[in-house]
């Protein structure tokens, strides 16, 4: 029983320590942009103004998020061949209220976002994410981690807007900065190119602080080791030396 | 006649200037997942292809009764959700009951062919074309081998973009995104894109 006391609080903390190693997972680690790649579309083609990214990144969140909160009460009864119709009707029903919030704040913005704007209902966060991780944990870390992974994607869409202003039109949410401009990155050739190398970048960057992280543990980890082994050793000698000054002390 | 050249005139327009994945990046990730392997290249393909093709030809009546309607471009996503929902329902137990085999091996991803950026992205551009009923069937032909064959061109740079000769972290997605970027370009210039620059 009492054994059974002390181990409730030891499981209780490693749960917690996973729950916030996970949390960054959206952020960095399976970034949908640039780690997993599996929304990019309106991120390559329609996120050109900084101010484009934003409007993208708002409608996004608030169709992503209550699709994936709405459907998470669908009983997993019902089999995923059929339950992926409901996820895509119920994300068609939430962009309603989007887009008329968005064009009450954002009229000319959301036109020009154009088809990129509808297309967010078929993102890849509603249809594969659900079933391969968000489902599978319960509804607040879900909550928790739809939400990292929301804010994953709108960052990298709100930057990729800001740099593709500031390089193609040399001004950043409407502000002139310079009069140099390359147009081509307005393009979805130069977004491709564009998106590539920040993934290339990112990852690059990530597994660079991943392996330092790893290294500084391991060294830390050793001279731990060092530490415990040094000390046990002098334990050893001590103990070795005791016996014999008192058998000297006999004599 | 005319009407053939309707269809072939949308179906060209659709695979050339309005590429699913060159121009308009539509389900670039299920072309990723696709380029992999050559069987789910063929299986995809003909499945977009089924579900575009029929959906347009539905979503052009649809077109015609609700294009003047001041709201239709806020539920037109809900509307076209619906459509591929039956056609995808419809087909789905039509395979199952009378080709079990069949069912058996696409039930796994069936979902990736219907529901995704290019078959939806293809009946959005449909509808701002706005053809008559040929031009909506070529386009939506049109779209489909679009994406098949920039998933063809994807499958067959997939082992050198995902060779050693590659730095690490590289590799894989963001190489694949330089090289879509590229034949995009490669693409824009055989339309006679101008980017301005000259």
């Amino acid at each position: 029983m009492a054994q059974a006391k002390q181990m409730k609080p030891l499981k209780t903390r490693k749960s917690n320590f996973k729950f916030t190693r996970d949390l960054f997972d959206g952020l960095a680690k399976q970034n949908v942009v640039l780690m997993t790649g599996i929304v990019n579309a309106p991120v390559i083609i329609a996120a050109t103004t900084f101010k484009k990214g934003v409007v993208i990144a708002i409608a996004f969140a608030l169709i992503s998020f209550l699709t994936i909160v709405t459907c998470s009460f669908i009983p997993k009864k019902i089999v995923y061949t059929l339950r992926v119709i409901i996820y895509a009707v119920v994300g068609s029903v939430y962009y309603i209220p989007t887009v008329l919030l968005l064009e009450q704040m954002f009229p000319l913005t959301v036109e020009l976002i154009g088809i990129y704007m509808p297309l967010i209902i078929t993102n890849a966060l509603i249809f594969s994410k659900t079933e391969s991780r968000f489902y599978l944990e319960n509804r607040l870390k879900m909550i928790v981690d739809v939400l990292f992974f929301i804010a994953g994607f709108s960052v990298i869409c709100v930057l990729t807007g800001g740099f593709r202003e500031v390089i193609c039109f040399g001004t950043l949410a409407g502000i002139k900065l310079f009069d140099f401009s390359i147009s081509a990155f307005e393009s979805p050739f130069g977004g491709f190119i564009l998106v590539g190398i920040m993934a290339g970048t990112f990852r690059a960057l990530y597994n660079y602080l991943r392996n330092r992280r790893i290294k500084q543990n391991a060294a830390q980890h050793n001279a731990e080791a060092v530490k415990i082994y040094h000390k046990a050793s002098s334990q050893d000698k001590k103990d070795a030396a005791t016996p014999a000054l008192q058998s000297g002390n006999e004599k | 006649m005319d009407k053939l050249l309707l269809f072939i005139n949308a179906a060209m327009l659709a695979m050339f200037v309005e590429n699913a994945i060159f121009s308009r990046a539509l389900g670039t990730s299920v072309a990723f997942y696709a380029s992999r392997k050559k069987e789910s290249i063929f299986g995809l393909g003909v499945g977009i292809t089924y579900v575009i093709v029929i959906s347009s030809c539905i979503t052009y009546f649809i077109d015609g009764w609700l294009a003047e309607w001041q709201y239709f471009y806020v539920v037109m996503p809900l509307i076209y959700t619906v459509v591929v929902s039956i056609v995808y329902t419809g087909s789905l137990l039509i395979i199952w009951r009378f080709m079990p085999k069949i069912f058996r091996n696409i039930k796994k991803y069936v979902h990736l062919s219907v529901f995704n950026a290019a078959v939806l992205g293809a009946l959005f551009l449909n509808t701002t074309y706005h053809g008559d009923f040929f031009s909506y069937m070529g386009f939506g032909v049109g779209i489909a081998a679009g994406f098949f064959i920039a998933v063809f061109f994807l499958h067959i740079a997939n082992d050198r973009l995902n060779s050693p000769l590659i730095p690490e972290a590289f590799r894989g997605m963001p190489i694949m995104m330089v090289f879509i970027g590229i034949m995009s370009l490669a693409f824009y210039a055989l339309t006679g894109y101008n980017t301005g620059a000259i």
